[in-house]
């Protein structure tokens, strides 16, 4: 029973899809330890129109397709925003556990030897506060501030306490970047990483570190969760992904948000936060500075590369200063690499479709390559000691002020290389652009 | 209207055709249609040759090739049970709607027809509304896909002729052609059963 119990507690999951034999849940089904639900769920919510009157039981999608199923032998409907964890349809059931509670006997221990900054130290314990008054707290930190070290005391609280903690966020990257250092700090707990593909653990973690896309597969599962870079694509476009931070916390849970980039959603419904304007290393955030590369586009379509954009390139080429140069379009992107590449050929380009994106952020950093060309993808959750950036078009829309500071964010993260140039080359200055550089400016000013 | 594969709105181009309702609606974007390559006609009878199966099949056309793109997007299709994505190829069967050819789509077992819970052949022909008719039966639920090359070729026939084809001209329809075994084992036993012509059209040439 353990295993089954420690797999499915807190996790919503297809019947026919678990590690265990179909006849074992059966049973447990009958002993009601099991509680199967129907994949396709009425709406309570009588004033909305007929349409719309079902729902994924797992994503919570209303847009559900119709089929005739051989299986039921009707029309069937089945939910397509979610079909890559399995497909939810009417004559699927979806299974929680409702059995005894899991007891986590786990001795946790905490084993940390760095220190945090004042600042941190400060925010650190607002938020302990936070937790402990079980309240929203937002901790709104810039780029570089550090703001994962400052979640571990609450987090080793938490745990002690034996309550269930996430640590959720929408980009993969960051979960791969963040599941080894909570391994090191909490050597004894049980950690999941959870995300597009992981390997699948049947044993019950205490801490789970996923992707917000994965929560869909939980319910009423955690204590408190934490939602790193709540404001990253795509969290705060897909209502799924909400959904589902929402379906698996437990009913009175709360949840925290960090980020550097709040929303005034976010700052809205948070009941406290803190504020971290400095950098960990007490050195000033990169502040942009605008260069007009007139119709750049015309010109990369024209096989040039406009003159400011090479200049800038070379530079950074014979310093040997790896660089990264931000893209409005993948597009664009391809055109204007074999520009590049007439400068040094082992400039290469990444985007989010790119299968060996982690590679080739590995090789800039090993500096085994001088520079990338990249779309918004990189804007966030890179460390690369030294780098200097470009944006090419950063007037465009999809540079909106928060992408702009995040790439910013990207600039002289390491105590080594605190400064480096951040330039943004633009057809025409945009609001957004106005709003990234003076929310920056504004950051400098309130450091102590 | 949203793409199916991406999801990402897109805007189709007018056209007089489009207007006076003589094309129908484009379910995908052009950066994913763009993504699909169209099969090259290959040589499919050398295997054959020799065999009791050489010269079963007429003539064999298949729409797209086997290409990375076209591997995901069928494997969301037929084995994450993604019904609505036929709708993709709606225009690469609707032609078969005047054809004086008898449809017959490769049907799957009646167990395998209840876990999949859809044809996935069959769901080509239904979304361009073209009517078909089951002839066949699978008798036994086996699959070619873990078998090799020589073990294709030489198996059993999986399939029986359940109603008269007696003169008929058959056009099968198939969703894969890799070996072409499926394909030959039918045209065999539908000959063998009075057929006149046997040919195929799949939609993808692996």
């Amino acid at each position: 029973m353990k295993e089954v119990q420690e797999f499915l507690s807190g996790r919503i999951w297809l019947k026919e899809q678990t590690p265990f034999p179909l006849p074992v849940i059966e049973e447990f089904i009958h002993k009601s330890f099991i509680t199967p639900h129907k994949g396709i769920q009425p709406n309570n919510n009588s004033r909305i129109n007929q349409n719309e009157k079902s729902q994924c039981r797992r994503c919570g999608s209303k847009k559900l397709t119709t089929f005739q199923c051989a299986k039921c032998n009707g029309p069937c409907r089945y939910c397509r925003h979610c079909i890559r964890m399995g497909r939810v349809s009417s004559c699927t059931e979806l299974i929680t556990w409702s059995g005894p509670l899991v007891e986590s006997s786990c001795q946790h221990t905490f084993n940390w030897t760095g220190t945090l900054t004042s600042i941190q130290a400060k925010a650190s314990s607002e938020l302990l506060q936070s937790v402990r008054a079980n309240q929203s707290h937002l901790v709104h930190a810039v780029c570089g501030a550090g703001k994962t070290e400052l979640l571990f005391p609450a987090i080793f609280e938490l745990l002690t306490r034996g309550q269930r903690v996430c640590v959720a966020t929408p980009r993969t990257d960051v979960v791969l970047e963040l599941a080894p250092r909570f391994q090191q700090v909490f050597p004894s707990t049980i950690i999941h990483p959870l995300y597009g593909g992981s390997p699948m653990n049947t044993n019950y973690a205490q801490l789970i570190i996923a992707t917000t896309h994965q929560l869909l597969r939980f319910e009423k599962a955690f204590d408190v969760v934490f939602v790193d870079e709540a404001d990253a694509f795509p969290y705060t476009v897909d209502e799924a992904l909400q959904f589902a931070v929402q379906k698996a916390k437990k009913k009175h849970a709360v949840v925290h948000y960090i980020t550097a980039t709040p929303s005034d959603e976010l700052v809205k419904q948070a009941t406290n936060i803190s504020l971290i304007s400095e950098r960990f290393h007490g050195f000033s955030l990169p502040v942009p500075r605008f260069d007009g590369l007139w119709n750049y586009n015309k010109h990369i379509k024209k096989d040039k590369l406009p003159q400011k954009l090479q200049k800038w390139t070379k530079q950074c080429l014979i310093k040997t200063q790896p660089f990264l140069i931000f893209f409005p379009t993948i597009d664009l992107m391809e055109l204007a690499l074999p520009l590049f590449q007439r400068f040094h050929e082992e400039i290469v380009s990444v985007h989010a479709e790119d299968e060996n994106r982690k590679e080739k952020v590995m090789k800039l950093r090993e500096k085994k390559i001088p520079g990338l060309l990249t779309t918004t993808i990189l804007e966030r959750g890179i460390t690369i000691p030294n780098v200097q950036v470009a944006v090419v078009g950063a007037d465009e829309a999809i540079f909106t002020s928060s992408a702009l500071i995040q790439i910013g964010g990207r600039v002289g993260r390491s105590i080594e290389y605190p400064t480096g140039d951040l330039v943004f080359f633009h057809h025409g200055i945009s609001r957004a652009m106005d709003q990234s550089k003076s929310t920056i400016s504004s950051h400098n000013a309130k450091r102590v | 209207m949203n793409c199916l594969i991406c999801a990402t709105p897109f805007l189709e181009a007018p056209s007089w055709q489009r207007l006076f309702m003589m094309k129908q609606f484009e379910t995908i974007c052009e950066k994913c249609k763009s993504k699909f390559e169209k099969a090259t006609d290959k040589e499919h009878e050398t295997d054959w040759i020799g065999t009791i199966y050489e010269g079963a099949l007429d003539s064999l056309t298949s729409i797209y090739s086997y290409n990375k793109w076209m591997k995901q997007i069928y494997q969301q299709y037929k084995f994450q049970h993604d019904v609505e994505l036929a709708k993709v190829f709606t225009a690469d069967f609707s032609h078969l709607k005047k054809t004086e050819h008898l449809i017959v789509p490769v049907p799957l077992h009646q167990e395998m027809l209840k876990v999949r819970t859809f044809s996935q052949v069959e769901q080509l022909l239904v979304e361009a509304n073209v009517p078909f008719t089951q002839v066949l039966t699978k008798i036994t639920n086996s699959s070619q896909v873990k078998k090799s090359k020589k073990e294709r070729v030489t198996s059993e026939i999986n399939f029986t002729v359940c109603a008269d084809v007696q003169n008929q001209t058959i056009l099968l329809v198939d969703d894969l052609y890799t070996t072409g075994t499926t394909l030959r084992h039918i045209a065999f036993i539908l000959k063998k059963a009075g057929a006149q012509k046997v040919s195929a059209i799949t939609l993808i040439r692996a």
